[in-house]
């Protein structure tokens, strides 16, 4: 196996941080000058800091917890230097919504409620790009805003998603549980529910599905969200990459721009 | 800063060990590892920056090194932790403690003379929420009737592989019949009979099996009572589908229900719900620190307070441990005899 040597920023999130060093076959941390890979935090300017790493040579910068920022000038310089921005939201790499997309994807239209429950201490920005990566995994990206009201204790919205099926959102800002995104689409088909926990040490997502052939509970997936996104880098800095992190952002901007709250 | 060697690198190390380490690395860094294979210790060390050898009296020379974790086969546990506690090293030893009464009469001896602490990693008992959960217990006032422990789990490796990259491990060798039903207590249950021991309304009270059973292709049943209160101790392993790690404690007037995570994964701690006649249920989901962290931590501080010998009631635990699986083993001796 390929290792690659890997920066982690003071400012990068601690769960990036302890998950690294479960990765003693892939990675190798060394000094910010020499690393393949750098993992940053998402804190405003991030573009910047992500920028002038590709531009120093840098193979892939990982952004833990963005906030919407324009990443138009690092898109550019990231296609000319070959290399990768990786974005990583909280819970966004977390297995059960690869297997939520896979229930969804056998059903049409319906309603998607994504509620969203995220700390006192989080930053409203970061937790609009979650909820809106959770969406984009969990069925499409956000197309549509419909209507939006929020204070300082959360916001709801109505909109669409690009595979057509009506969204209500809810972020409610509250430290009585831990960070968790509930999703439930109710189709014709049937009921589909998650829970997908947004912070690390949790337990396993909840997935499950209620339909005339009865009740599925999927097996608990024991990989977290932070290591889920490390074992993505790896591959992507050693194969071919899949997909390109920011060109899913700027489709997600205007969307999270519409989004905000007092 | 405490310096931490470790002995035996196998998955129990790499897996739970290490990464919980990396997270404390506010108070703990590994300077030395061992292990009987070369490749192993060199493997573990490299990225960690660790010395290594194969050689545990290397370790034990290194001045670097202020606790040693035991996680060696569990054969040696009592030669480890001897050793360790003789050079002056704080010792976490994984479970079991030791596996009979004449190493456990070593270890006390051993311990009795110890200028530094002597902990076992039971990690459940060290776990936050189940630590305050039979602290609201006790505090009731309850005497549990019954205690229950439950132990459905798939095979190891599939936790083991969520949680690091494990270095790829021998095959196992085709076994030569089934584990002794004994051992297998010592091995499984020994996660749980402190907590049980600790919800014993009777520690005095004589212990009787009334049934021990293997149960095929890996679990076992036991049955007994221990004064007024009945035990019950069942374990299947190697099930496919998700796992369920209960202990379950009744009194006539509440019942205290702890659901644990499978091992290796790090997903936080237990979870707990003590209902109570009257229909009042305190409810505590599950933190992010586990019962890892929590060891460590018991470590950190009795080092730092200057703890001696054995801590935590180890050596009880151990023995009552021992007493229980003896005494299963021997019910199981007697019905095959008749």
């Amino acid at each position: 196996m390929t290792v690659l040597t890997i920066d982690v920023a003071e400012d990068a999130p601690e769960r990036i941080r302890t998950a690294v060093a479960t990765f003693p076959r892939s990675f190798r941390t060394a000094g910010p000058a020499i690393a393949d890979v750098h993992v940053i935090g998402g804190d405003g300017g991030w573009t910047a800091r992500a920028t002038s790493l590709i531009q120093e040579g840098s193979r892939a910068v990982l952004v833990g917890d963005p906030v919407v920022e324009d990443a138009r000038e690092l898109h550019a310089v990231t296609a000319e230097a070959g290399a990768s921005v990786l974005l990583a939201p909280a819970g966004a790499e977390d297995p059960a919504l690869a297997s939520l997309g896979a229930r969804l994807g056998g059903s049409n239209g319906g309603l998607l409620e994504c509620r969203l429950i995220a700390s006192r201490s989080s930053s409203r920005s970061a937790t609009t790009m979650a909820m809106l990566n959770v969406l984009r995994s969990a069925d499409s990206p956000l197309r549509e805003l419909h209507a939006t009201s929020g204070n300082e204790h959360g916001l709801h919205a109505t909109g669409r998603l690009e595979s057509g099926r009506d969204v209500v959102l809810a972020i409610d800002i509250s430290d009585a549980v831990r960070p968790i995104a509930r999703l439930r689409v109710i189709a014709s088909v049937g009921v589909i529910q998650a829970d997908i926990p947004l912070s690390e040490r949790s337990r396993p997502a909840l997935l499950r599905e209620n339909s005339a052939l009865g009740e599925w509970h999927a097996e608990p997936a024991y990989l977290s969200s932070s290591r889920a996104v490390l074992a993505r880098l790896h591959a992507t800095v050693t194969g071919s990459p899949e997909r390109s992190d920011l060109e899913v952002l700027e489709r997600l901007i205007p969307v999270a721009r519409e989004l905000s709250w007092p | 800063m405490i310096g931490v060697g470790i002995v035996g690198l196998g998955p129990a190390t790499q897996a739970i060990h290490l990464p919980t380490l990396a997270r404390l690395a506010d108070e703990f860094r590994v300077v030395n590892v061992v292990d009987i294979d070369e490749a192993t210790a060199r493997a573990v060390a490299d990225p960690i920056d660790a010395g290594w050898s194969t050689s545990f009296g290397q370790l034990l020379a290194d001045e670097r090194v202020d606790v040693v974790a035991v996680c060696s086969p569990h054969a040696l546990h009592v030669a480890h932790v001897i050793a360790s506690l003789q050079a002056g090293k704080a010792v976490l030893c994984e479970k079991p403690l030791t596996m009979d009464l004449a190493g456990l009469a070593a270890l006390r001896e051993a311990a009795g003379g110890a200028t530094a602490p002597l902990m076992v990693g039971w990690m459940h008992a060290y776990d936050p929420v189940v630590e305050a959960a039979i602290s609201s217990w006790s505090a009731d006032g309850n005497r549990a009737s019954a205690l229950r422990v439950s132990t459905v789990l798939p095979p190891n490796h599939r936790f083991e592989d969520a949680a690091t990259e494990v270095l790829p491990r021998a095959p196992a060798t085709a076994g030569g019949g089934e584990p002794a039903l004994r051992e297998a207590l010592l091995t499984l249950a020994i996660h749980d009979l402190p907590l049980v021991r600790r919800l014993l309304p009777d520690l005095s009270a004589p212990l009787q099996i009334t049934h021990a059973s293997w149960r095929a292709p890996w679990g076992y049943l036991v049955l007994g009572r221990i004064g007024e209160t009945r035990v019950e101790l069942h374990a299947s392993l190697g099930q496919p589908g998700g796992p369920a790690w209960t202990l379950e404690a009744i009194s006539p007037t509440a019942s205290l229900t702890l659901d644990f995570p499978p091992s290796y994964v790090h997903v936080g701690s237990a979870t707990s719900r003590l209902a109570r006649a009257g229909g009042r249920v305190d409810e505590q989901t599950a933190a992010p620190e586990d019962g890892y962290d929590g060891e460590w931590r018991r470590m950190a501080a009795a080092i730092r307070e200057g703890a001696v010998g054995a801590l935590d009631d180890a050596l009880l635990d151990a023995e009552f441990a021992i007493a229980l699986a003896d005494a299963a083993g021997r019910w199981v001796g007697k019905a095959r005899a008749a």
